[in-house]
């Protein structure tokens, strides 16, 4: 009976150092394998890249609107496309729920003209949302994961 | 005689500081940092000039802005703004899309204000503007240092026109 408890107890801890950690294979089974330029297609139009260091360790998750036009091909006057705030919120609580980024620290924000980035610092990340002012139509242009260490 | 006939084009070329103030403390529409943060945000007023310094007096210029190269107490957080995109609108009053018809324009609000003390926070801001032909040309680069070490204060540099501190 003592063995059986220890084991349980080994299996919850394994369980919740599992699920602190985000990994390609979590994006895989959320979304799929990614496409051909190595996103992930998290809704029609919007792509998650995601960054792992030498180990496998996640370090940063980028997601944003996928862009009609290759860098290379934009044309000066066309404007940067974004996603509609509530939809960048609903898919970063998807990625990365609260209960998996640590104690929260609090909220800065850095602004460049219509640009305003929102940055919230917890224990375990740092998350950037990057957002276009209402006076240009609003929206949100990006969201920044990157893990702490 | 000569049919020829001269003309002076002017060339978008260099941006100059007109003024710089700091925003006003508060979480107002047209406020900086909440009172007691750490950190400032400022608004600067440019003039476009030409290849020979003279004034481009013409509200046919858009301009834009990239920033790169966003590091916040070490950590680094990527580029801000990665592709140009318009500088205005934006909240605070007086910023337009467009300059002006004495070729100025207001950037703001510009800076960041954080919860907790900032040691340093840099990033590189490229300004241009577009041309009534849609012809993008690259007037000035910020190389910006930020810092707010105790509460209601902050410290933002260029390295050379643009300078301001908070309170």
């Amino acid at each position: 009976m003592k063995s059986h408890v220890v084991i349980l107890l080994a299996l919850i801890l394994f369980a919740g150092i599992v699920g602190v950690s985000q990994t390609t294979s979590d994006l895989q089974k959320k979304y799929g394998p990614p496409d051909s330029e190595g996103r992930y297609i998290v809704r029609p139009g919007i792509g998650l890249i995601a960054t792992v260091d030498d180990a496998g360790t996640m370090r940063d998750i980028t997601i944003g609107p996928i862009s009609s036009n290759p860098k290379s091909a934009a044309q000066p006057a066309e404007k940067p496309t974004v996603m509609k705030a509530e939809v960048a919120e609903t898919i970063l609580s998807e990625v990365l729920p609260v209960s998996k980024r640590g104690r929260y620290k609090g909220t800065g924000n850095a602004e460049f003209g219509c640009t305003s980035v929102d940055h919230m610092e917890y224990e375990k990340v740092v998350i950037s949302i990057r957002n276009r002012c209402a006076e240009q139509g609003g929206g949100t242009y990006s969201m920044n994961i990157h893990w702490k260490g | 005689m000569s049919d020829n006939v001269n003309f002076y084009v002017q060339i978008p070329t260099t941006l100059s500081v007109l003024s710089l103030s700091n925003l006003p403390d508060g979480t107002g529409n047209q406020d900086g940092c909440p009172s007691g943060s750490f950190g400032i945000k400022i608004s600067i007023r440019y003039q476009v000039k030409d290849q020979a310094g003279g004034l481009i007096q013409t509200d046919k210029m858009e301009p834009q802005e990239t920033v790169k190269n966003e590091v916040l107490n070490g950590t680094s957080l990527g580029d801000p703004v990665p592709t140009f995109t318009d500088i205005g609108p934006s909240r605070i009053t007086g910023t337009s899309q467009f300059t002006d018809s004495g070729g100025q324009f207001l950037d703001a609000p510009y800076g960041n204000c954080q919860p907790f003390a900032i040691s340093s926070y840099t990033f590189t801001q490229v300004i241009r503007v577009l041309a009534s032909n849609q012809n993008p040309y690259v007037l000035k680069t910020n190389n910006v240092t930020l810092t707010g070490t105790t509460g209601g204060t902050g410290t933002i540099s260029n390295g050379g026109d643009v300078q301001s501190s908070r309170p």
